[in-house]
């Protein structure tokens, strides 16, 4: 453990494949709404409104085009690519982040509670997230997006041998 | 203990009545009629008198009422406290849950001999989790404490340290603060107030905060008040008065906000002691009211020094114990409210834990973040402002970039880190310098941070997580290589998976 070690490692999984589409499904609603608003706002624009304004509202439309560009073909994709969790034998760990990137890990011993979250849309995709909870309002792990065949076998897993090893020295 | 229901302490109705505490919330719907009756001249002397004899008759009675359906009782396994007057609530406190336990006296109480009691459960949910016991005696108040502190000790298997000697009351036949020998003496005094630290008190934002309101308040009303014209000029600049006259009034200004700085520290701290009775932390302070907090040691899991700015110009600290689920931290946790660094250092070691390691100082590369950050945005600024040609708004946050070298470089020279054996210490900040000495044991948890600029220059910033105080504390701007070190040092099980390059066998679950 010296200098050469560079950054931490990365968890051994990846989030569910369907992430992407759920993720996609997203991209697509927000920059719809965006688009609309903006070639509404184009089009609608009175001519005798200042320059500045009138500048604005012909460039948003080709801004908003590229946004959905973004966060429909790429971002979901990356978003898979950077999200990483692994349960080992003492610890529960993630990495989320692209350009400011995020481990957090927790010793099984020290969880308090485990919790499935399903959303409407995760529903959808057949998706769910794990919330890890301990002491520290701090010290919380979530694991977005697995299967939820997946998460259904992970959480109770953690319940189980942390209140197995459960020590109550915090 | 009891294990049949009590009542509190009866006198609490004098003070109740007196104070209007329960009858407060009506008087404040009838109080305003009242008062426009006596104003419209129908109400005569007699009225008025019947007016009060009437009020503190009702004030009795709610008090009586609450007294009366009030009652408290303690088994073995908690304390259970039932409240209401139509609607019952009862509100029950797993023993093992108690984690401190607040004797508070206002000078009404201590005139009674009373006390109020407030037990500090560990918060799993948030919010209220304490029971209020409004009022018992002084005696049972210290009874009370020993007991709810004691039956968690033994049902947790904590061999009490002298229990049954240790005494309530401020008692005479304390030793001195000289090192006692490692014998757990029942008592033993880690700190007492010297008079004279109370002249840091105007150097302590929450203290000065007090004559500042105050003045706010007077200020506020100072046209409406009957006051000479020769004081009020004091406070009112009066327009064309000349620099002497402003500088004066700032100077005699800024000494009445010492001076009240002052007394609201004395008030709040008159007499504090320090000290440990059996498995407990007890801290006792105050001028007019005087509090009593008893914190559980075994559940103490290390402790802040922090100095302001003012405080460290003048070698000064403050220190607070970081306990697992202890709300209100920052007030119920002081070991120390104000005193010289060394005090608070040698209090912390000897009441909290010993931390002689050095911390590592973090790479350059952390400095020129630290400048970067300090300097940069005043800086862009103000060469905005000069394509604005606003030369001298420009020149003003030139002045603040410049400053902003100095934050920089004293924000660096804060930054350190080490482990020992059961313990690590972090430290951070210039405006508020924070050492924090935290155990290891009390881990819950590590987040280690790096943004892009962060890795591009090879500094990492971690997150220490704990069940206690803020939750989390900042290894900010190390090396990455220094943090995978602390981590390795501290949490080598655990936290093994991070830095070992070969991935561990995941024990459940594939990717989709």
């Amino acid at each position: 453990m010296s200098a050469r070690t560079v950054s931490p490692r990365t968890p051994a999984l990846q989030v569910s494949r369907n992430a992407i589409g759920l993720w996609t499904l997203q991209g697509v609603i927000s920059s719809a709404f965006l688009l609309v608003v903006t070639i509404t706002a184009a089009v609608l624009a009175p001519a005798a409104a200042p320059a500045p304004l009138l500048l604005l509202a012909a460039v948003a439309p080709y801004a908003a085009g590229v946004y959905a560009v973004v966060v429909v073909a790429i971002r979901p994709r990356l978003r898979y690519r950077v999200h990483h969790w692994e349960v080992t034998d003492e610890s529960v760990f993630t990495l989320t982040g692209w350009l400011a990137q995020t481990w957090t890990i927790i010793p099984i011993a020290r969880i308090q509670t485990v919790d499935i979250n399903r959303g409407a849309m995760q529903r959808l995709f057949g998706l769910a997230s794990v919330a890890v909870l301990t002491a520290s309002s701090k010290g919380t792990v979530e694991i977005v997006h697995l299967d939820a065949g997946v998460a259904g076998a992970v959480a109770p897993d953690l319940a189980r041998r942390a209140a197995a090893v459960r020590d109550e020295a915090t | 203990m009891t294990s049949a229901p009590r009542r509190l302490d009866w006198r609490v109705l004098i003070v109740h009545t007196i104070t209007f505490r329960q009858a407060r919330a009506i008087l404040s719907s009838v109080g305003p009629l009242a008062a426009i009756v006596a104003l419209q001249g129908r109400l005569g002397s007699v009225g008025l008198i019947g007016i009060v004899v009437v009020a503190t008759v009702a004030s009795l009675a709610f008090a009586a009422l609450r007294w009366w359906r009030f009652s408290y009782e303690i088994d073995d396994e908690r304390l259970l406290v039932r409240q209401g007057l139509v609607s019952r609530s009862e509100r029950a406190v797993p023993l093992d849950r108690v984690r401190g336990v607040d004797v508070e006296a206002s000078p009404l109480h201590r005139l009674m001999r009373i006390a109020v009691l407030r037990v500090d459960a560990a918060a799993g949910t948030g919010g209220d989790d304490e029971a209020v016991l409004d009022a018992v005696s002084v005696a049972d108040a210290g009874r009370l404490r020993e007991v709810l502190l004691a039956r968690r000790r033994v049902g947790e298997q904590w061999a009490p340290v002298n229990e049954g000697t240790a005494t309530d009351g401020g008692s005479t036949r304390v030793p001195d603060a000289t090192d006692q020998p490692a014998a757990a003496p029942a008592e033993r005094v880690f700190a007492r107030l010297d008079p004279r630290w109370l002249l840091y008190a105007p150097l302590i934002g929450s203290y000065l905060a007090v004559p500042l309101a105050i003045g706010g308040t007077l200020l506020r009303d100072v046209g409406s008040l009957p006051i000479p014209t020769g004081l009020r000029d004091l406070v009112e600049v009066p327009d064309g008065a000349g620099v002497g006259r402003i500088a004066l009034n700032v100077l005699g200004a800024l000494t009445v906000v010492a001076v009240g700085a002052l007394l609201a520290g004395a008030v709040a701290n008159w007499g504090f002691v320090l000290a440990s009775r059996g498995g407990t932390l007890v801290a006792e302070r105050g001028l007019l009211t005087r509090r009593t907090v008893s914190l559980e040691i075994a559940r103490i899991r290390g402790y802040v020094l922090s100095q302001g700015l003012g405080l460290r110009l003048v070698r000064a600290a403050r220190l607070t114990a970081l306990v697992t689920g202890l709300g209100d931290q920052n007030r119920r946790g002081q070991l120390l409210p104000l005193g010289p660094l060394r005090v608070a250092e040698a209090v912390a070691a000897a009441a909290v834990r010993r931390f002689n390691t050095p911390l590592v100082p973090h790479p350059p590369a952390a400095l020129r973040r630290r400048l970067f950050r300090a300097v940069g945005p005043p800086a862009l600024v103000a060469v905005v402002l000069m394509l604005l040609d606003l030369p001298v708004a420009a020149a003003a946050a030139a002045a603040v970039a410049i400053a902003g070298i100095a934050l920089g470089i004293d924000r660096y020279r804060a930054l350190g880190h080490a482990a020992d054996a059961a313990a690590l210490a972090v430290r951070s900040g210039s405006l508020l310098r924070r050492r924090v000495v935290l155990e290891q044991r009390a881990l819950v948890g590590w987040r280690v941070q790096q943004s892009w600029f962060q890795r591009r220059a090879g500094l990492t910033t971690l997150l220490a997580c704990v069940g206690a105080g803020e939750g989390g504390y900042e290894v900010l701007d190390c090396s990455t290589a220094q943090g995978l070190d602390l981590l390795h040092a501290v949490s080598p099980g655990w936290a093994a998976p991070l830095l070992s390059q070969a991935p561990h066998r995941a024990a459940t679950g594939r990717s989709g």
